[in-house]
């Protein structure tokens, strides 16, 4: 259900107070979205339902927290259900994307219509991304959506640890360096 | 390289989520403690998280929301409904004896009539209430939707009402990890 950046926050705000209303409207613009989040990192439908009802019982005792002058709400939202969905990977044994085949493709950011509902951030991102090489910029964006640890990296491309974890650095200095951070 | 870009890319790898989970368990301790960490930390989710917008959208189950309220409900009338929750031992197993089993299973419709016919063997005793096991035990029953209810067999639920109570008896007897693993498996369940 698509909802204004503005109403968003609303919503937000009076489900601080306790309104069920305005956290059902919360959970109805966001849940197709963290849900997505949460199933690529886990790869299981089973753990997914699982991390995504603690998801919006934090978001349901922490919405107050949510201050949206520093970042905008679905980015809050995002943070939340990517922290508990990487905590519980990291609980697991090795998950596999076998249910999802789908979610085996990374968005490619060559889409014009995707690129027209993306957010003035994400453009500046996107475009710090480019700057990386090929190899570097697939490799951001495998641990970034699939939360893949070095270690998962290192057996993915055949390289050492600490080589992926230079690559990763260097890789992260340089897009901290063009964000201006 | 100085401390501060070690922070830095600490924090970066963080946000990104490649850390193993050992290093993910130090920097949530550290950040408690460390401002500087927490600002790098923050800072890093700022960056990064616009990424989330290209994440595909996924349909979580029509259900899940109803849990969701269920468990919030839950949460913020515990402490009223607990008084009711009272523990009974039966021979040499400890049962668990609800005064509110009615209203707590009351979502489950004709369930109350099976499951008190399966756990109600022997005089009610006196242990004290325990908060956390009978908590766990009744949000389970609560999250037991009227859906899964009309799929299962009277054999599953025979079945499920046991393993409900092996998870009651494991918390009880302060066996956490088993009862963790239990509650976590009756939660998973599919009908």
């Amino acid at each position: 259900m698509p909802v204004s950046r503005q109403d968003l926050i609303a919503a937000l705000q009076q489900t601080a107070r306790g309104d069920r209303a305005a956290f059902r409207l919360v959970y109805e613009a966001t849940s197709l979205k963290l849900y997505g989040i949460v199933v690529r990192i886990l790869g299981r439908r089973d753990l997914a339902d699982e991390v995504l009802q603690e998801v919006y019982i934090r978001v349901w005792q922490r919405a107050g927290d949510f201050d949206a002058t520093s970042g905008s709400p679905i980015t809050w939202l995002a943070t939340i259900a990517r922290n508990l969905a990487l905590d519980e990977a990291r609980r697991k044994s090795p998950r596999s994307l076998d249910e999802f085949p789908e979610l085996l493709q990374l968005p490619s950011g060559d889409d014009p219509a995707a690129a027209h509902e993306q957010s003035e951030e994400l453009k500046r991102l996107a475009a710090c991304l480019d700057g990386l090489e090929a190899d570097k910029k697939e490799l951001v964006l495998l641990v970034y959506h699939y939360g893949m640890t070095r270690e998962e990296i290192s057996g993915r491309i055949n390289r050492p640890v600490a080589t992926v974890k230079t690559w990763l650095r260097r890789s992260l200095a340089q897009l901290r360096d063009c964000l201006g951070l | 390289m100085t401390e501060e870009d070690d922070i830095d890319g600490l924090a970066a790898e963080y946000v990104l989520g490649s850390l193993s989970a050992a290093e993910r368990r130090e920097v949530d301790a550290r950040r408690r403690t460390d401002a500087t960490l927490l600002a790098a930390i923050e800072a890093w989710q700022r960056c990064l998280g616009p990424l989330s917008e290209q994440a595909p959208e996924v349909a979580p189950p029509a259900d899940l929301f109803g849990r969701i309220l269920a468990r919030i409900a839950d949460q913020s009338g515990t402490a009223s409904r607990v008084a009711g929750v009272v523990p009974i031992r039966g021979g040499s197993r400890r049962r668990l004896g609800l005064a509110t089993a009615a209203s707590a299973l009351a979502a489950c419709g004709a369930l109350a009539v099976v499951w008190f016919g399966h756990t109600q063997t022997g005089p009610p005793g006196t242990l004290p209430a325990s908060v956390s096991c009978g908590t766990r035990y009744k949000d389970f029953w609560e999250q037991f939707d009227r859906q899964k209810y009309s799929r299962i067999s009277a054999e599953q639920l025979a079945g499920l009402s046991r393993m409900a109570l092996r998870a009651y008896d494991a918390c009880e007897a302060g066996d956490e990890q088993d009862a963790k693993a239990l509650f976590d498996r009756l939660r998973r369940m599919q009908f």
